[in-house]
């Protein structure tokens, strides 16, 4: 039975080596392939809102014709006000894309910080960082976007900057583990003989060797987070304020309208919201199959 | 004959006397549920001022006097009352057979007598007790204990229908021995469980947003009510409440949202019962902004809004535009006002005549330094769609005359905070509720502004000054009348307000529910009254 | 044994010490910053109190409300382990049969849509499929599946129960986690030298491949799911007005009820490292090679 222990270890370092196409499978190229599609529509809903170009003004109110079904002229129907919700729909790329970049940007950079510093220096320092890290990662993630709410009152990005923190823990015990793994292999001993400085070490071989599957993974997956919790938190009324449309906030205003037959209103930026994280998470699930590394926890 | 005419006189005789005999023992019984959007802040009164609260505690606290559908004084836990020659006290007999519900854990029980009502008196009036109570009050001097049962109200001066103002409910002063004001955070068993005189008892709620659950009270002093057990339901959600009536899980929805009133109507099973509370919506303008002090600018933004097609649109055109600050309901309306109508090419007129001819980049209107920008707050206590509606309507509808309206959503506290105490708003959307007198001094005398005062907007004019105090001196009704007339148009004319309108209130209950009447403001102050036949009552 | 119980404290005490951290971290910042709290203000003094008051469940009044907060927490804590518990139950019952069926069909035709279709449902968003399940059963079967506490006569109780739970079991997206943890495992573990030498042998695939495919990552998954689960109620119980913990959570952060929040906050960390601490012991329990 000590033998798959020893195997466990092997693995990640055989498949470095092999090139990427005989790796991929019919389905990853599915995954990746559509996960593209969603990042794309994502990135050009986000040019054309912060541009205003291209669509109607989301902002702009006629009670005379609220609650119209998909037509030509509003190609997903007009709300409770009469705004057109084709184009509230791209400007509600803006309540979580610049949060979710935010976000990612906060999760790896201190992920990858932290999980190498300790993972390649020593163990004492290790057990210090991680000892706070746990303490962040102990308490569920709304818990800790409500006690932020009370205590500082804060906008969308600080919200997010908040869930970035909370994402670090996993991201540097993640990296950890694989620097430990990396640190002690031949190649680090045979470069160390040949007195290639320590830093170069670092960062050309464990940096570069470690980080680059997981600095994309996590970004999509972050993205996909980031999009479900400004939603939800939309939805509850306490992130994006009307009358600035945010796919969760769109919904949250249009289930009132739910039992009287008007359904449209309340499932269009759900299915949006649906067919957006489903796209970020199978393309982050692609490219994970492709690195071949454990997903997440 | 003489027989058939015998027969006859007896069959009316019978009919008669069912008709008035009281219910039927077999009718007692049955549980009312009925349905709230949001829970019970404050299970005491005194304290309560949300109406939801409001309503629970009609039930399970009891008053001095009380108002019958008819609008005739009824006494509740007084037994008779005697009015002085010179107007300037009230003597109140109190009924001798009142119980006090048993506190939680105990087995005996007190009674209700003088103490308690002076007692209550004492707390209600004391300034540091959190309540705005003390102003309507105040024109009581003072209370004495004449006797175990007897009390005698002082007062100030004379006053008009001063009986139907004894409507406040009374605490047990045996819970309160050690306190002579009431802030809210104390940590007192009558907080969690009421105890009270009314006809249900509180059983138990197990947490601020749980159901609770009243019995009737057997020991009512007006005979136990019908009805045995009733739940209120708090919802979260608006939307399902009227859902849960339709399918039976609630028997009662208190308020039900204008968008649900067709639903409801077209099913035979439940009953709309529309009930008009004497409240008004209105725009309120703060006018410590220099801005907002110029009275065109006021009148052009009530031209600028088409209040009738949001009425019809957000409301079903369940309700009535007004023109004023009065209740369209009431006496004090002068129906010879006419609501203005929407005409945007009117207020931009009166805002070229302010002086606000030239524009920014933005298309938002200024004169030199000074754009119409103004700060609107709103309370988020609960998330509501009708206002979230009226008030993007409203931005827009300003948009297009040129003046701009940043919106500010606030948590319910530091709205009011906001609006009464630190003033740091310029626009705001609400409404008002009256009580049975119309006394509008404290939202436009210029003695009520200041921190935690009614007049919120620093409207000061002397003619409506004068014109209030004189109607706090009188007591002819006629002259009461003319004089609110008058008030009606000079404040339709300076507009210190842009008056919106007054909604009816739906409640709609399941046929099951019998002899259904419903108090305008407290709801359920007839609920003796209710019952549920007993092939009903499941 | 004796190495289990020896592991078991030293976890134990580790998961205590953090837990302290948690509260000492939070103490520090709910000092300075605005609202009421017990203890406020009072420096260490005022820490070891709240540390006392929280240790023994004696958590007083909330200033909000006036009342006493044992008692709204508790009875609905309970109510949210019953939805998380239950969640969590079908969570696994769904995505595991997937998850096997995937890893031993491989990629073929098959079983692709059927991971599509987990991925779909578990990317709608859970506040709509609340709603949305609340709609379709109330029309199609002429109840509506409200929770209701007192007068449970009324509506259909099992039905007010079930929903809940399967939307949040499938709004949770552990079905997706899970149903790709278990085939990437699965079929690594297949793959292995040991395995193909048992199926050489004759073994059954599952059972060789079963304790270490499958055993192993479905208790890692589960308990690691515990911290998402106790938040991600919070939606679930806002649409269908369960009384749990969630709910409360967020009515308190508009109340800005500070006290509720402190103790809602101690008792989801307790759970948090209290799940993590069983995952390490029946990780060990099960899997005695593993290095701790």
């Amino acid at each position: 039975m000590k033998r798959y222990y020893y195997e466990r270890e092997l693995p990640n370092i055989e498949k470095f080596y092999v090139p990427l196409s005989k790796r991929a499978s019919v389905r990853d190229v599915v995954s990746i392939g559509f996960g593209l599609f969603v990042v794309s529509y994502l990135v050009v809903f986000f040019v054309i809102s912060i541009t205003n170009s291209f669509i109607k003004d989301p902002m702009e109110i006629d009670i005379s014709r609220m609650f119209l079904p998909p037509s030509l002229e509003h190609l997903f129907g007009t709300d409770y006000l009469g705004r057109d919700i084709f184009s509230r729909i791209v400007k509600g790329t803006e309540a979580f894309f610049i949060p979710g970049i935010i976000s990612i940007s906060i999760s790896t950079t201190f992920g990858l910080l932290f999980g190498i510093v300790s993972g390649y220096y020593a163990k004492y320092f290790s057990k210090i960082i991680f000892y706070f890290l746990n303490i962040i990662d102990s308490i569920p993630r709304i818990i800790l976007i409500l006690l932020i709410i009370v205590l500082f009152n804060p906008s969308i990005y600080l919200i997010m900057a908040f869930v970035g923190f909370s994402s670090i823990p996993k991201v540097s015990s993640y990296i950890k583990s694989k620097v430990d793994v990396l640190k002690r292999q031949h190649f680090i001993e045979a470069g160390k003989s040949l007195g290639l400085s320590e830093s170069s070490l670092i960062f050309k071989h464990i940096v570069w060797l470690s980080s680059k599957s997981v600095l994309v993974i996590q970004a999509t997956l972050g993205l996909g987070e980031t999009v479900l919790i400004e939603t939800s938190l939309s939805y509850l009324g306490i992130g994006v304020q009307e009358p600035i449309p945010s796919w969760g906030n769109m919904v949250a205003m249009g289930k009132d309208f739910f039992f009287q037959g008007k359904i449209w209103l309340s499932t269009i930026p759900a299915l949006v919201i649906m067919f957006t994280i489903m796209g970020l998470y199978l393309l982050g699930d692609g490219l994970n199959s492709i690195y071949n590394e454990k997903v997440s926890r | 004959m003489k027989k058939k005419i015998l027969f006859t006189l007896l069959c009316i005789l019978t009919t008669t006397v069912i008709g008035i005999l009281p219910v039927h023992a077999q009718d007692r019984g049955g549980t009312l549920i009925y349905g709230e959007y949001g829970a019970p802040i404050r299970l005491v009164p005194i304290l309560a001022n949300d109406s939801i609260s409001i309503r629970l505690i009609e039930l399970i606290y009891g008053s001095l006097v009380y108002y019958d559908p008819d609008g005739e004084i009824k006494g509740d836990l007084a037994e008779s009352w005697e009015l002085s020659q010179d107007m300037k006290s009230v003597t109140f007999r109190l009924r001798s057979d009142v119980m006090w519900h048993s506190m939680p854990g105990e087995n005996r029980r007190h009674a209700f007598t003088a103490d308690d009502v002076i007692k209550t008196f004492q707390i209600m009036m004391n300034p540091k007790t959190a309540t705005s109570l003390q102003s309507r009050y105040n024109f009581i001097h003072s209370v004495r204990k004449l006797n175990t049962y007897t009390v005698e109200f002082k007062l100030k001066k004379p006053l008009l229908n001063v009986l139907g103002k004894f409507s406040f409910k009374i605490v047990p002063a045996f819970m309160l021995e050690e306190y002579s004001f009431l802030q809210g955070d104390e940590e007192l068993l009558l907080y969690k469980h009421p105890v009270g005189t009314g006809p249900y008892v509180f059983v138990s709620q197990e947490g601020s947003s749980s159901e609770v659950v009243l019995q009737a009270y057997e020991d009512y002093h007006h005979g136990p009510p019908n009805i045995s057990k009733i739940i209120l339901r708090p919802f979260a959600d608006q939307n399902i409440i009227t859902q849960t009536l339709l399918y039976g899980g609630i028997d009662l929805e208190t308020r039900v949202p204008p968008r649900d009133i067709s639903e409801i109507q077209g099913d035979s099973q439940f009953e709309l019962a529309p009930y008009s509370t004497l409240s008004y919506s209105f725009i309120g303008y703060n006018l410590r902004n220099p801005l907002l002090a110029i009275r065109e600018v006021r009148k052009a933004i009530s031209y600028a809004i088409n209040r009738q097609e949001m009425l019809d649109s957000f409301f079903e055109g369940k309700g009535q535009l007004i023109s004023g600050p009065f209740a369209p309901g009431s006496w004090a309306y002068n129906l010879d006002v006419e609501p203005l109508p929407y005409r945007p090419e009117t207020a931009k007129q009166l805002l070229n005549q302010a002086g606000f001819t030239e524009t920014t980049k933005y298309g938002i209107r200024k004169r030199g330094s000074y754009t119409l920008e103004f700060k609107m707050v709103v309370p988020i206590s609960k998330e509501n769609e009708t206002t979230k509606r009226v008030i993007l309507a409203f931005q827009s509808y300003l948009k297009t005359v040129g003046i701009q309206v940043n919106i500010e959503w606030l948590e319910w506290k530091a709205w009011t905070e906001s609006v009464f105490v630190e003033h740091d708003f310029d626009i705001i959307y609400a409404d008002w509720l009256f009580d049975d007198s119309f006394d509008i001094s404290s939202l436009f005398h210029s003695r009520e502004i200041g921190p935690g005062r009614n007049n919120f907007g620093a409207y000061r004019n002397p003619e409506v000054d004068s014109l209030l105090d004189e109607t706090r001196a009188t007591l002819d009704i006629e002259k009461k009348r003319t004089i609110y007339k008058k008030l009606h148009e000079v404040l339709a004319q300076d507009a210190p307000y842009t008056y919106l309108w007054t909604l009816t209130n739906y409640a709609a209950y399941n046929r099951k529910l019998r002899r259904v009447q419903i108090h305008p403001t407290r709801f359920f102050t007839y609920i003796n009254e209710w019952y549920i036949p007993k092939e009903e009552q499941e | 044994m004796v190495r289990f119980l020896k592991h078991f404290f030293k976890e134990l005490f580790g998961m205590l010490f953090l837990v302290v951290g948690v509260t000492a971290i939070l103490y520090l910042i709910f000092n300075l910053m605005p609202g009421e709290f017990p203890g406020k203000g009072r420096g260490f003094e005022g820490y070891v109190n709240l540390l006392r008051r929280l240790f023994t469940f004696r958590f007083g009044t909330s200033i909000v409300s006036g009342r006493d907060i044992n008692s709204i927490v508790f009875p609905a804590f309970r109510n949210t382990l019953i939805l998380t518990i239950g969640s969590i139950f079908l969570s696994v019952m769904i995505s595991v049969p997937i998850g096997i069926f995937s890893a031993f069909r491989g990629f073929e035709t098959y079983s692709w849509p059927l991971s599509i279709l987990t991925y779909l449902l578990s990317s709608i968003p859970v506040f709509y499929l609340g709603y949305l399940s609340l709609y379709l059963v109330s029309r199609y079967t002429g109840y509506l599946p409200i929770f209701y506490p007192h007068g449970a006569e009324r509506g259909n109780p099992v039905l007010s129960y079930v929903l809940p739970i399967l939307v949040l079991g499938f709004g949770n997206e552990s079905i997706s986690e899970i149903v790709r943890l278990i085939s990437n495992e699965l079929r690594r573990v297949m793959n292995t030298k040991y395995v193909t030498a048992s199926k050489a042998r004759g073994e059954p695939m599952l059972r060789s491949s079963f304790h270490e495919g499958l055993l192993i990552p479905l208790v890692s998954i589960i308990f690691s799911k515990v911290p998402f689960i106790i938040g991600g109620a919070v939606i679930v119980e806002y649409v269908f007005n369960w009384p749990g913990m969630g709910r409360l959570a967020f009515q308190s952060t508009l109340d800005r009820d500070l006290p509720v929040l402190i103790v809602i906050t101690f008792l989801s960390v307790i759970c948090v490292r209290s799940g993590m601490l069983i995952k390490e012991m029946l990780l060990l329990f099960i899997d005695p090679e593993r290095r701790a």
